[in-house]
C-alpha cells in the first residue's frame, strides 16, 4: 500500500486524542471549515446513497486536479466528510481512482461509524471513486 | 421489583461498551433474552429437535404436544377464548402479511377501502398498500390530531360500506402513545368492519385481553417481549381464521391431497405451512412465563416510571423536544436535541455506552409529521433502572454541549 503523508497525519491526529469525544470534537471543527456547497449543487445526482443523513459530493476538473465541493446536514459525518475530501482535493483523477483510504481503519473511524454508518463511509469512498475512475478517460 | 436481581437474569446486559456499562434503551427495536429462555432453545434442541405434527415416534410426539402447549400458552397470554385462534408466524410482519395477503385475495374489491392510521409501522401501513394496489382499492388514513395521538372522532366519516378492514397499532413506536382501542373497535363494528391490532409494542408491557378488546385479529412479535427472533403471533376470531384462504401453501397444512385437488387443515394448521418453528414457539412460552411470573402489571408501572422520569428530565432541558403531548407512554419516547442533528446524538449517546435509536423507526410518515427527518428514541425494557435514565439525561446534556 502506497504510504500518504497526508492519511498519515490525520492517523497521528486522531490516535493522539484519547477519548471519542475529543475525536468527535475535532471532527465537528474539520465539518465547520468545510466551505458551504452551493445550494444549488444539492441534487439527487449528487446525493449519496447509503448514507443515514444526506450527504452530496460535487466534483469537477480543474487543470487536471480534482476539486470537490460537499455538504452534510449532520455535524459529526459532516467532519469526516471533510476529512475525505480534504485527502482527495487538488488531486488527478488517476491517483484519487486507486487510493486506498487506510487512514479510516486506522483510526478506527470506519467501526465507530458502524454498522449502519459503515455503508455511509462506505459509499462516500465508493463515490469518490467512481468519479475518479469517469474522468480518467 | 427488584430490578438488579432481574438484571442477573439477561446475560447479555453483563457487558460494556466501549469501557462503560451497556445501557441498553432500545427495546422497541428488540429486547434482550432471559436466560430461561436461552436454556429451554438449549433444552430443546439437545433433548428433543423434532418435528411437530408429522412424524410417530415418541420425539416427534413430544414437540407435537410441547408446542401445542405452547399454543394454549400464548391463548392465555392474550384471553383468546381457543388456542386454534392462535397461529405461529415469524413475526408481527409476517403476520400482518398473511391478513392482508388473505383480504386481497378475498375480500377486498375494487373500490373497496381499507382504515389504517397515521401512526403506522411500516409493517402496519405497506402490506396495505400493496393489497388495495393489487386489488385496486384504495387506504382511508385516520389522521393526527395536534398531541401527535389520532383523530380517533373522525374515524365515523372514514367508515362506509366498501370498509372493509380496519388495521391501527395499539401503541406507538415513536411516542408511546396508547391509542384508544375500544372506542376504534366499537366504531368499525358499528359497520361491521373487521378490526386488525398491531400490538408489536404493547403485549411486552400490557397484560392484552383480546376477548375484552373483541378485536378480530391481534398481532406481535416475539422478539420484542423477551424471546426469539423468528417467531411471532396472530391471534384471529375464530370465524375469521375459518373463511380466510391459507397465506402460504405446503406440507402439513392440508387433511387430503391428490394430484390435482387438496382439501385444507382447520386453522391454526392451516396458515402454518412448512416445518414449524417449534423451538421458537417453546422459547416464547418461556419467555411468557417468565413475564408472568415478575408481573406484567408491575413491569407496566416500573416502566411508565422510567418514561416520566426521562420525560421530565429532558423537558427541563432548553431547545429539547419530547414527541407527543400525553399523560403518559408505554415503552418509547421520541425528543430531538434543538440544533443537533438526530444522527450525531445517537453517535455520541454510543460512545457513552447508551444504545438508541435514531432515525425515522420504520415510521416515516408519522414521524415526518410530528418531528421532520428524525428522532432519538428511548425505549424500555423491564430491566432498566433509573439510574439508567439518569445516565442517559446526562449524555443527552453531553451531547448538547459537544454538538450546539
Ligand atoms: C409497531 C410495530 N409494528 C410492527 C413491527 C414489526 O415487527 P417485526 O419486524 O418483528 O415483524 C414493529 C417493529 O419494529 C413495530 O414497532
Amino acid at each position: 500500500m502506497p504510504v500518504d503523508p497526508l492519511q498519515n497525519l490525520v492517523i497521528r491526529r486522531m490516535n493522539a486524542l484519547g477519548d471519542w469525544l475529543d475525536k468527535y470534537e475535532y471532527l465537528i471543527g474539520l465539518g465547520d471549515r468545510l466551505p458551504p456547497m452551493d445550494p444549488s449543487l444539492r441534487t439527487e445526482d449528487r446525493l449519496i446513497n447509503g448514507c443515514q443523513t444526506q450527504v452530496w459530493i460535487d466534483a469537477r476538473l480543474v487543470d487536471g486536479r480534482m476539486r470537490f465541493q460537499g455538504d452534510c446536514d449532520a455535524k459529526i459525518t459532516r467532519g469526516v466528510l471533510a476529512l475525505i475530501l480534504s485527502l482527495v482535493d487538488g488531486r488527478t483523477p488517476a491517483h484519487v481512482a486507486k487510493m486506498e483510504m487506510y487512514c479510516l481503519q486506522e483510526t478506527r473511524l470506519m467501526d465507530s461509524l458502524s454498522p449502519s454508518r459503515l455503508g455511509g463511509v462506505g459509499a462516500m469512498i465508493q463515490r469518490l471513486h467512481e468519479i475518479a475512475v469517469s474522468l480518467c478517460d | 421489583m427488584n430490578i438488579e436481581r432481574l438484571r442477573d437474569d439477561f446475560p447479555v446486559l453483563r457487558q460494556t461498551v466501549h469501557g462503560r456499562p451497556l445501557v441498553y434503551l432500545d427495546n422497541a427495536a428488540t429486547t434482550h433474552k432471559p436466560q430461561s429462555v436461552i436454556d429451554r432453545l438449549v433444552s430443546f434442541y439437545s433433548e428433543r429437535n423434532s418435528s411437530a405434527h408429522r412424524s410417530a415416534h415418541t420425539l416427534a410426539q413430544a414437540a407435537g404436544t410441547d408446542y401445542e402447549n405452547a399454543r394454549v400458552c400464548v391463548q392465555e397470554f392474550l384471553n383468546a377464548p381457543s388456542s386454534s385462534e392462535i397461529v405461529f408466524t415469524s413475526g408481527a410482519t409476517d403476520s400482518i402479511n398473511l391478513v392482508a395477503s388473505a383480504f386481497r385475495d378475498d375480500i377486498i374489491r375494487p373500490n373497496d377501502e381499507v382504515v389504517i392510521s397515521a401512526m403506522e409501522h411500516h409493517s402496519n401501513l405497506v402490506p396495505w398498500q400493496l393489497a388495495c394496489s393489487r386489488a385496486a382499492a384504495s387506504i382511508r388514513v385516520i389522521p393526527l390530531d395536534e398531541t401527535g395521538g389520532l383523530q380517533v372522532d373522525t374515524m365515523e366519516r372514514l367508515m362506509n360500506p366498501h370498509t372493509r378492514l380496519v388495521a391501527v397499532t395499539h401503541v406507538s413506536n415513536v411516542t408511546g402513545i396508547v391509542n384508544p382501542l375500544p372506542e376504534i373497535i366499537s366504531i368499525a363494528h358499528s359497520h361491521d368492519v373487521p378490526v386488525l391490532i398491531d400490538g408489536s409494542q404493547a403485549a411486552p408491557h400490557m397484560g392484552i385481553d383480546v376477548t375484552a378488546l373483541d378485536c378480530d385479529f391481534y398481532v406481535f412479535s416475539g422478539h420484542k417481549i423477551y424471546s426469539e427472533t423468528g417467531i411471532g403471533v396472530l391471534y384471529g376470531k375464530h370465524r375469521w381464521l375459518e373463511a380466510l384462504p391459507p397465506f402460504r401453501s405446503g406440507g402439513g397444512m392440508l387433511t387430503t391431497v391428490t394430484l390435482e385437488k387438496s382439501k385444507l387443515e382447520a386453522p391454526p394448521l392451516r396458515f402454518e405451512a412448512g416445518t414449524q418453528n417449534v423451538a421458537g414457539a417453546l422459547g416464547l412460552e418461556a419467555a411468557l412465563a417468565y413475564l408472568s411470573n415478575v408481573g406484567l402489571k408491575r413491569i407496566g408501572k416500573h416502566e411508565e416510571e422510567l418514561l416520566r422520569r426521562l420525560e421530565s428530565g429532558l423537558r427541563t432541558m432548553d431547545g429539547v423536544m419530547v414527541y407527543g403531548d400525553v399523560d403518559s407512554r408505554c415503552g418509547s419516547l421520541s425528543f430531538n436535541i434543538s440544533g443537533a442533528h438526530h444522527t450525531d446524538v445517537g453517535m455520541v449517546l454510543d460512545r457513552l455506552g447508551i444504545a438508541v435509536r435514531t432515525g425515522a423507526h420504520c415510521a416515516q410518515p408519522y414521524v415526518r409529521a410530528i418531528a421532520g427527518e428524525g428522532t432519538i428514541r428511548a425505549s424500555v425494557g423491564l430491566y432498566n433502572t433509573a439510574r439508567e435514565i439518569d445516565d442517559l439525561l446526562a449524555a443527552v446534556e453531553m451531547a448538547r454541549a459537544l454538538l450546539c
